[in-house]
């Protein structure tokens, strides 16, 4: 059963001569517990679908449906609320709030939902990822793979629909990154975490369940589950 | 540096940058423009409102000397002279006074007077204003002051027109007609004439005799207490004080550096608050720059040409801006003040360049330093760092033990407190503001007519009975007040209480055993002994008087227990009984003088008085103290005369209430002071007093208002008020800036991390509740600041204000305070969220990616 849809999908920049479309018509399907890469060359539109499906940006034109709701037909309130319960983020450059330590900067979502943590499952999360020692520590004090692991952890603490991650290792190392990778993985079965994921790194992109492969703001392969 | 040609290259980026941050440019050359604008304007207006407040006082005393001694020796103004404290030495000469009556039936009132060069041109001419012509030279020539023109009716002086008067000299009434060689106004409300060294050496005058000198000391009052002691006096001289003396305080001082570095401080903070935010914001950037290759030198050189543009364009504007109001606006206000009637006192614009090179150099100081940190702190960076450089990061804590640092509360709190050197940046400039606020405005408030009237009047209105204050007054007195007048005045609504001083002439049985010390110690000063009679010779003559029931004095009721209680205070060696006093067994006999003390030898002694009444008969009180003049001073009492002009016998005696049921049961009413509640009714309540006043068929008696009082301060005061509520009000809208500039900056700077809240799912709800929890808890730490540090300074305002001028007294701000904490919530609290809505109009990707870039 499909959790995300997209249909039709347009994003264009500037008008007349300057007119640029950096999403022309895409309709992809991501199935529930699937783990996806969308791969493309930068500028082929794939960070703007994925902010898109994140409703941190509006298309032109089409619709994205998660979990049956359509995104473009909330207001940005209800979206941001919305998002917070359905969406985890994992930023290429982390975006922890400098303010938090580690463990408070994990459950900051659920916080900010005015519900309590699932303790329990957060618990979890750190164990699987490996943070149990540095919960009490500044962002600022951790490495960058740490870091990830701990907005990868801030992603999952809401149980959310589908997980994006905006080239999650652009910023690391390639041990770090397979690390990285993998426990997106390990998680994805281990938790059913629909995962979306963009990268540029075809090792990356073959760790995947299945690749969305984006040109020029087009699917080129990829877009439906099993239509490789 | 090597000189090299990546110069162009470095101005390159520099022109782009200041092309590209156009509003950062605005907010930053606003903030220069306003600090220098602020110093140079605060800093004018405060040396010209302290300058104002100077030449009031030295115009409405007529001389800028400190001390003056009359009828000096020869040898004694040698030995002045010759002190080395005595700055200058003037010699003034009383040579007459101007008495006829003008055709309206006015009593003219011109002292004459010869001042010699030095007292003219060093102790006199700065005290008037609109000087013509010059000072007399020959014998017939007389300059006259614009207050002696109108009462002789002289309305257009010309130079050199006659002017006959008739005035009485040492030698008596005198008739001559002199030529007016100049004129000039004067403060000092009367009319003055000057004449001729010539006229004064042919009239005979001596200084010895008729002389003044008038000093200027170094420093008073501690010179003023030296001559006391380095000149020895003739019995009935005395130095006196011309101009009221002022002490330089130890608080005074404190506090008016401590002003002054309150004002400086937070101008430098508003300047660092705006460069250091600009510069900050742009570290990304010099990280870039660096990675390109630029070096640090270069970094540095390319931060400070900006800030150094920025000084170029905002101190001459604030400057401009500054003098325009100082020297433009200021003295037009000013001028019409006085035009209008508002003031009677022409302010005098004062110019001090120093003031501008020090606004100059200040503010250029403080943009080399605000700049200079940031500036070493973007070309130290290393690139990478740089790269990733976020506002406000906490640099020191590496952990924190806590689980609750997401909910909102602590989130707004943690933020406040991220980066501790600007959270107490932040704190200082916030209380700094508002503190210098409340310095400023506690030091004019406390000089208000209220307070002014407070100290030189007893009551708000005073009636006498001006029967009692002749000094002789032949018939008996005539009850100008009743008891029915005294209950109407009761009535009026706001009156806080009415004192009721009753006064009977009593005849003095003379014992010449109880009177004998009183009357050796009065022989000494008498007329008696200069016409060369002798002691026996007026015991006689009293005796005479004594007979004929002329020898006595007023007995007056004493009501008032402050008075003795401060009496047994100060002179804790000769108290009074103040049971006895008030059982009415005892009187007070006044009022000594510091060189003479007769009073002082009837203390214990019994004299018999009589009262003037149909009940007086004969009563004994037992003398239970004597007075100085510095020990009690009523407006109800103080103007009492005598009956018959005897000289030797005291002045007055007080009575308790009861002790004048003993004497008789029917005193006059000679005064009654009222005092009111609320200065504000004043106005109301004078109308009201009116009314009644007209129900009164006598007339002779006098009522004085406070209202006259209060509108001659406030003329006074009027432009010594405009320049200090001026810089007053200048200082809380710049105090007020400052919290809005913190607030915003605190926003605008962390634009991207609300960025990133809002695309894990924070609501811009939810982001303005923490702003506005935030600026919570500014405002709290801003007010917690202010009650405790603030009000300790304002402490030491208190201390400091009497030390200003003698009647000031500082009452704490309530209003002012309270509007102020008002204002810092408000702002605290709406700025923020407000400033965040304005500026997260963007999508949140767009905003994120302003964060990458």
């Amino acid at each position: 059963m499909a959790i995300l849809e997209t249909k039709n999908l347009r994003k264009i920049y500037g008008s007349g001569e300057n007119e640029v479309h950096a999403l022309d018509g895409v309709s992809i399907s991501v199935d529930e517990g699937e783990f996806v890469a969308v791969v493309g060359t930068s500028g082929s539109g794939k960070s703007t679908l994925l902010n898109m499906i994140g409703g941190l940006d509006r298309p032109t034109s089409g619709s994205v449906t998660i979990r049956g709701k359509e995104l473009l037909k909330m207001k940005d309130e209800e979206l941001t609320i919305f998002r917070r319960r359905n969406i985890g983020f994992v930023f290429q450059n982390y975006n922890l709030l400098p303010v938090l330590n580690v463990y408070e900067n994990i459950v900051y979502p659920i916080e900010i939902d005015g519900a309590k943590a699932d303790t329990e499952f957060v618990r979890q999360i750190i164990h699987t990822l490996g943070l149990e020692k540095k919960l009490k520590n500044m962002p600022n004090n951790l490495s960058g793979g740490q870091q990830q692991r701990v907005a990868i952890a801030r992603a999952l603490a809401t149980k959310p629909a589908i997980i994006l991650a905006d080239e999650p290792t652009g910023n690391l190392d390639s041990k770090t990154s397979m690390d990285v990778i993998l426990l997106m993985q390990a998680i994805s079965r281990q938790f059913h975490q629909t995962t979306i994921m963009i990268t540029h790194n075809e090792e990356i992109a073959q760790m995947a369940d299945r690749t969305i492969r984006i040109e020029d703001g087009k699917v080129v392969s990829g877009g439906v589950k099993y239509a490789r | 540096m090597h000189a090299n040609r990546n110069k162009s290259a470095v101005k390159r980026v520099e022109k782009g940058m200041m092309k590209a941050n156009r509003t950062r440019n605005l907010f930053a050359v606003f903030a220069i423009v306003l600090t220098t604008f602020m110093i140079t304007t605060v800093f004018s207006l405060g040396i010209n409102y302290m300058e104002n407040m100077k030449l009031m006082q030295v115009r409405t005393a007529g001389t800028t000397a400190d001390v003056s001694l009359a009828m000096p020796t020869a040898e004694q103004e040698q030995q002045i002279r010759n002190l080395d404290y005595v700055k200058t030495v003037g010699t003034q000469y009383m040579v007459g006074s101007v008495a006829e009556e003008n055709d309206e039936g006015r009593e003219l009132s011109i002292a004459l007077q010869y001042y010699d060069t030095t007292e003219w041109e060093k102790h006199y001419q700065e005290t008037i204003k609109d000087l013509e012509g010059k000072y007399p030279a020959s014998e017939n020539e007389i300059m006259l002051s614009e207050d002696a023109l109108s009462q002789l009716g002289i309305t257009e002086p010309k130079l050199n027109m006659e002017i006959p008067l008739s005035y009485y000299n040492k030698n008596g009434q005198q008739e001559k007609t002199f030529t007016l060689s100049g004129w000039f106004h004067s403060y000092t409300g009367t009319g003055m004439g000057f004449v001729s060294e010539a006229y004064c050496k042919n009239a005979g005058y001596t200084m010895a005799q008729d002389g003044i000198l008038s000093l200027s000391l170094n420093k008073m009052p501690d010179d003023f207490h030296r001559i006391q002691k380095d000149v020895e006096l003739n019995e009935n001289q005395s130095f006196s004080g011309a101009v009221s003396m002022k002490s330089s305080s130890s608080s005074v001082i404190a506090m008016v550096a401590l002003l002054v570095f309150f004002i400086i401080g937070s101008g430098y903070l508003l300047i660092y608050n705006v460069l250091y935010i600009s510069i900050s914001k742009d570290t990304r950037f010099y990280g870039l720059m660096k990675t390109l290759g630029t070096t640090q030198a270069q970094i540095k050189s390319l931060v400070k040409n900006q800030a150094v543009k920025f000084a170029c364009i905002g101190i001459p504007i604030g400057i401009v801006l500054a003098t325009a109001v100082s020297f433009g606006i200021v003295p037009l206000v000013l001028n019409e003040g006085f035009e209008q009637g508002k003031s009677i006192m022409e302010a005098e614009v004062f110019f001090h360049p120093s003031i501008y090179i020090l606004s100059i150099l200040f503010s250029a100081v403080t943009v080399w330093i605000s700049c200079n940190a940031p500036a070493k702190a973007a070309a130290k960076i290393s690139p990478v760092e740089a790269l990733k450089f976020q506002n406000f990061a906490p640099k020191k804590t590496k952990s924190r033990n806590s689980t609750n640092g997401g909910k909102l509360h602590m989130m707004a709190f943690h933020n406040v407190f991220r980066d501790r050197k600007r959270a107490i940046l932040v704190f200082m400039s916030l209380f700094m503001g508002i503190t210098m606020i409340l310095g400023v405005n506690g030091v004019i408030r406390s000089m208000t007519a209220e307070n002014f009237i407070k100290e030189y009047m007893d009551y708000h209105f005073e009636y006498n009975d001006i029967q009692f204050e002749q000094p002789e007054q032949p018939n008996k007195e005539v009850p100008q007040f009743d008891e029915h007048f005294v209950e109407q005045i009761k009535q009026v609504n706001g009156i806080e209480n009415v004192d009721v001083q009753k006064t009977v002439w009593a005849g003095i049985d003379f014992d010449e055993t109880a009177l004998e010390g009183f009357m050796k110690i009065q022989y000494e000063d008498s007329r008696y002994k200069s016409k060369g009679q002798s002691y026996e010779q007026m015991i006689e003559a009293l005796k005479g008087y004594a007979e004929s029931g002329e020898y006595g004095c007023y007995i007056t009721t004493l009501d008032d227990d402050k008075a003795l209680k401060e009496y047994n205070a100060k002179h804790p060696d000769t108290p009074i009984d103040m049971e006895a006093f008030k059982r009415g067994e005892t009187a007070i006999a006044g009022k000594d003088t510091e060189y003479n003390a007769p009073n002082a030898a009837l203390v214990g002694e019994t004299l018999t008085l009589t009262a003037d009444s149909t009940d007086g008969k004969a009563t004994d009180f037992k003398i239970g103290g004597a007075f100085y003049y510095d020990d009690y001073g009523n407006n109800l009492s103080d103007s009492i005369g005598r009956r018959k002009d005897i000289q030797i016998v005291p002045n007055i005696i007080f009575v308790s209430e009861a002790g004048m049921e003993r004497l008789t049961k029917e005193p006059i009413i000679s005064a009654i002071g009222v005092n009111i509640k609320d200065f504000n009714d004043l106005d109301q309540i004078d109308g009201e007093l009116q009314a009644i006043n007209s129900t009164l068929t006598t007339s002779e008696w006098q009522m004085k208002s406070a209202i006259n009082q209060k509108e001659q301060f406030n003329q006074m005061f009027y432009s010594v008020n405009l320049l200090g509520n001026g810089a007053a009000i200048l200082l809380i809208v710049i105090g007020l800036i400052n919290f809005v500039n913190v607030m915003l900056t605190g926003v605008v700077a962390r634009k991207n991390e609300f960025a990133i809240m809002e695309s894990i799912g924070t609501t811009k709800k939810q982001i303005m509740k923490i702003l506005t929890l935030e600026g919570g808890v500014y405002a709290l730490i801003s007010t917690l600041l202010i009650m405790t540090f603030g009000n300790a300074f304002l402490l030491l305002v208190a201390d400091a204000v009497p030390h200003i001028a003698n009647y000031a007294v500082f009452e704490y701000p309530v209003a002012l305070v309270i509007g102020l904490i008002a204002a810092i919530f408000v702002i605290c609290l709406s700025v923020p969220a407000i400033v965040y809505k304005v500026t997260s109009d963007e999508t949140v990707i767009e905003r994120l990616h302003n964060f990458d870039n």
